[in-house]
């Protein structure tokens, strides 16, 4: 966008303020409101921030123990560089706009930690392979019949599902008077924040719903994912509630939070997963990095409670064609449209840096030319003890991520160290902070931790 | 010589407890300690869930999280204090009926620090020299300086004198007490510096490397 298409563009919308933000490495969206003129004129480089935002734990802790040196020696600052075919109007603000950023040096090179061009680098390198990627994300979320404000007094708990707290089928169209007022709100505010969205479903845990996205190619995907989850609140807080996309805030309550994404490639117009040996090398790359996928996937202590046998989440490293119970799932009956769904993350999962890692593991598997293994015969819960399972702690999927060469090859040294070292900050602050690790549900910890910030 | 075991994917207090045993371990007259001592004993936070249950059984420890049910002695402390000085005394629970333990677990999980601070920083920088390739890391110039007067008072200095403060060199500076703790990962360097136990001299990097390799001396990590 031209400098006087962009002003033309701003009067048009009665601009007067513009939120610039980015996803940061825990998940949370970063960013500042300026006003138009300064908007205007931070072009192209951006706003800044300074870089301890981004090594800092999701309490506001900076996280010390270690050192990216992406980082400046003193406090530097980092940039927030708008991409301007994102900006949209926010359709619940009058006289806002909204514009989504990478996040750069002041040298204007994306850091090796900015989500978003970590997701971008895998998408180049899938072009320079010849092919190009769609993706759609499913997001996973409870509402309350609480406001935040009113929900952060009451600590998060003994909280009002909407819709009621007993137990219930899933996909009940029963409930629409219920939800439909807010979902008209929400449709009119994601199609004008630029996310198409296509399916909206009253899911299998009291209060539990699920927002289907139109896909995109792979960072749109996830900047979809991005501000969907940000709609998701406003729109909440306008009508008296809250929502959260915690993996499991209430283990009490049955079933979790999952953030699965579809993928397929193409060439040109031509469907690459119709070959099947693209599909199966593709399969295999995921497959191969799984267990370090883990890590990315599942980032706070409360995913891992979701991560429970018969409750909807993979636990164990499997694929299987149409099955959802596998950490992987392929689905070909639809022939052209044969697509991957990868099933381990949790709601509270960063969408950038799964999609991210959803793809340096097929791109593996693609470069290296890797023969899955045997797709999972039956269901792959409820298997005997020594059947192999994904990692199932914050510090044991970290180990697994640092030992992951292939990860680490397309993710960078940089972002590996940064991640893994913040998760186990994060499982130091949880047993040190307050955390009880035998705690059967969400621990006060958790709820204060995660529910409104995830 | 004694085995000090922990549990899998053991939290931080096991872990803490784990290095502090393998400490008394090392120290001759307290590892015939350890081969003599047999039962269970149990330290649990007074301030959070933190807890960890120690068995031993003449020579073989085993650490594990929570407080077992047939711990014979539960010892209750603000673990965030205990040690310092001025801090209040653990509560101990059992220790009439198992005197000699009651008195053996308090010198395991207190083991000396030959030559005081001093042996604490010693210790620690040949321990970062010795890590695997692929973890080792030390500053280019470590200056600890007790800043107690008398015979605990002085400095040490280690790696390159003429390394330059904004480029590698790090000063720690603190009584001796808050030194041994931190050297010996006793206290975690991060919070002793924000909550002013030690003060630190260097640069933004190099301090954040500190805490790393300290807090990895803390946990018992390569």
């Amino acid at each position: 966008m031209e400098r006087d298409e962009l002003a033309r563009w701003l009067d048009d919308n009665d601009v007067e303020i513009v939120r610039i933000d980015a996803t940061g490495v825990e998940g949370t969206l970063l960013g500042k409101h300026v006003a138009r003129r300064k908007f205007e004129s931070c072009l192209p480089s951006g706003v800044a921030l300074n870089d301890i935002g981004l090594a800092m734990d999701l309490g506001g802790t900076p996280q010390l123990g270690w050192w990216g040196d992406w980082r400046q020696d003193a406090l530097g600052d980092a940039l927030l560089r708008p991409d301007l075919s994102t900006l949209t109007a926010v359709a619940h603000e009058p006289g806002i706009a909204w514009c989504t950023a990478d996040i750069t040096g002041v040298d204007g090179v994306p850091l090796p930690v900015c989500p978003r061009s970590l997701l971008a680098r895998q998408q180049a390198d899938l072009d320079a392979l010849g092919y190009s990627v769609r993706a759609a994300f499913e997001l996973e979320f409870f509402v309350f019949e609480d406001r935040i404000d009113a929900a952060r007094r009451k600590g998060f708990r003994n909280l009002t599902p909407l819709g009621g707290a007993a137990p219930k089928q899933s996909y009940m169209t029963q409930r629409s008077p219920e939800f439909v007022p807010l979902l008209r709100e929400l449709s009119l505010s994601l199609e004008r924040a630029g996310v198409p969205w296509e399916a909206f479903s009253d899911e299998a845990g009291p209060g539990q719903f699920e927002l289907n996205i139109a896909p995109g190619d792979a960072v749109t995907a996830a900047d979809r994912a991005a501000r969907a989850k940000q709609i998701l609140r406003e729109v909440a807080y306008a009508h008296g509630k809250s929502v959260t996309f915690m993996a499991r805030p209430f283990p009490e309550m049955p079933y979790g939070n999952g953030l699965h994404v579809h993928v397929s490639l193409w060439r040109g117009d031509e469907p690459a997963f119709a070959d099947p040996r693209v599909l199966r090398h593709w399969v295999a790359g995921c497959m191969a990095t799984v267990a370090g996928m883990t890590s990315i996937a599942t980032p706070t202590v409360n995913s891992f409670r979701r991560q429970v046998d018969f409750v909807a989440a993979p636990t164990t490293p499997t694929w299987g064609e149409e099955n959802k119970a596998a950490a992987v799932r392929t689905v070909t009956r639809t022939g052209a449209l044969a697509r991957m769904e990868h099933r381990v993350a949790a709601g509270d999962a960063n969408p950038y840096l799964v999609l991210a890692g959803v793809l340096a593991g097929g791109i593996s598997g693609l470069v290296e030319e890797l023969e899955p293994p045997e797709p999972v015969a039956g269901l792959p819960w409820g298997l005997p003890e020594d059947h192999p399972r994904l990692p199932h702690s914050l510090t044991t999927a970290a180990a697994a991520l640092a030992a992951d060469t292939r990860l680490r090859a397309r993710l960078g040294d940089a972002f590996i160290e940064h991640w893994t070292e913040s998760r186990k900050f994060e499982w130091l602050m949880f047993h040190t902070g307050g955390g009880d690790p035998d705690a059967t549900g969400s621990t006060d910890w958790e709820l204060a931790r995660y529910f409104e910030w995830v | 010589m004694a085995t000090i075991t922990l549990e899998d994917d053991a939290p931080p207090i096991v872990r803490i407890v784990g290095v502090t045993l393998r400490r008394a371990a090392a120290d001759p007259s307290l590892a015939a300690t350890i081969d003599q001592m047999q039962g269970t004993i149990a330290l649990r936070s007074t301030k959070d869930p933190q807890a960890a249950t120690i068995t031993f059984r003449r020579g073989d420890v085993f650490v594990r999280h929570g407080v077992a049910p047939d711990a014979d002695i539960v010892i209750s402390a603000d673990l965030e204090t205990m040690g310092r000085p001025g801090a209040p005394k653990p509560k101990v629970k059992g220790a009439v009926p198992h005197p000699k333990l009651a008195l053996a677990v308090a010198k395991v999980l207190d083991p000396p620090v030959k030559d005081g601070w001093r042996g604490a920083v010693r210790e620690m920088w040949e321990w970062a020299g010795a890590r695997p390739p692929h973890v080792a890391w030390r500053p280019a110039a470590l200056r600890v300086v007790c800043t107690d007067g008398g015979p605990d008072g002085g400095e040490l200095v280690f790696g390159d004198p003429a390394a330059d403060l904004a480029k590698g060199r790090f000063e720690v500076h603190g009584p001796a007490w808050a030194l041994t703790a931190v050297f010996t990962g006793g206290d975690h360097l991060g919070a002793a510096l924000v909550e002013g136990r030690i003060r630190g001299i260097g640069d933004f990097p190099t301090m954040n490397r500190m805490v790393g390799l300290l807090s990895c001396l803390m946990l018992g990590d390569d």
